[in-house]
């Protein structure tokens, strides 16, 4: 599927969000070339962030433009001081941070949409903002 | 313009042509979600492509997971999203994958085929998950 997928990606007119594998293994080159930012989902946790890690040196040896940090699961400032700082040993700014939500939890255990569930949640409207930081943020 | 434009003249129609529209001006935005298994990317990247399609954005999001969950972020009831049937031959095509194999490509525009196979999720947003139930789960 990667010939598909790659095809996709690169000559659909619609904007496009690809749920990537987890850890990037199976991005080909072909596909990150017309990948516009990659955003890695990282929890304050040592092996979260080591996963990350792993994810830019592949991402960059990929060649993809843009790579930026989601901060997840966030529970205290200390969380986000964490991840942060992670991401600015590795040149990588943070696009967006997502604190803790037990609507997710809640969304998950039911088999829903978190924005279904409860569409004021903190989760949701972090990802909002992320929204705006993607779209309006120059490359 | 200093100069004088001649009517006719070239630099008369330019000066007189509406701005160009230069084609990354136009360009669709792609967006790839990474992250650890458990990380909360599937979570990420089904509530940003729905904030994206809910501001009007026409977005297509692939699920491109081995272990498919993006239609429930996208609040498709469970069990409701389709993996891809067989798609048909004459729509591939083997060429070289630049490392003395081959691969199959999209031989049809990329428009096509989210038409045939993608599900339609409310306004603005289409499901494509790419796995097919044949393969296992490789590409």
């Amino acid at each position: 599927m990667r010939g598909v997928l790659r095809g996709l990606v690169s000559t659909t007119s619609h904007m496009t969000v690809v749920d990537l594998e987890a850890g990037l293994e199976h991005l080909s080159r072909g596909t990150a070339r017309h990948v516009d930012t990659l955003l890695l989902i990282a929890e304050p946790y040592f092996k979260s962030l080591e996963a990350a890690q792993r994810s830019f040196a592949l991402a960059k040896d990929l060649g993809i433009s843009r790579i930026q940090m989601v901060a997840n699961k966030i529970r205290s400032p200390r969380d986000e001081d964490t991840v942060r700082e992670f991401a600015g040993r590795h040149a990588v700014t943070v696009a967006g941070v997502i604190p803790f939500d037990p609507a997710v939890v809640e969304a998950d255990e039911r088999g829903t949409a978190v924005m279904d569930q409860r569409p004021e949640a903190t989760s949701v409207a972090a990802i909002r903002r992320l929204a705006d930081q993607v779209l309006t943020a120059a490359p | 313009m200093g100069a004088r434009t001649a009517p006719g003249s070239f630099r008369e129609i330019v000066a007189s042509s509406p701005p160009i529209r230069y084609a990354f001006e136009v360009s669709p935005m792609k967006i790839a979600i990474g992250g650890k298994g458990g990380s909360g990317k599937t979570t990420v990247a089904g509530t940003l492509a729905r904030v994206l399609a809910e501001r009007g954005q026409q977005v297509v999001a692939l699920d491109d997971d081995s272990n498919p969950n993006l239609a429930v972020t996208l609040g498709l009831p469970h069990g409701q999203a389709a993996s891809l049937p067989a798609i048909p031959r004459d729509w591939l095509e083997e060429k070289p994958d630049g490392e003395g194999g081959t691969r199959l490509e999209l031989k049809v525009p990329a428009e096509d085929f989210i038409e045939r196979f993608g599900q339609p999720v409310g306004q603005n947003l289409t499901l494509l998950v790419m796995g097919q139930p044949d393969h296992g789960g490789s590409g």
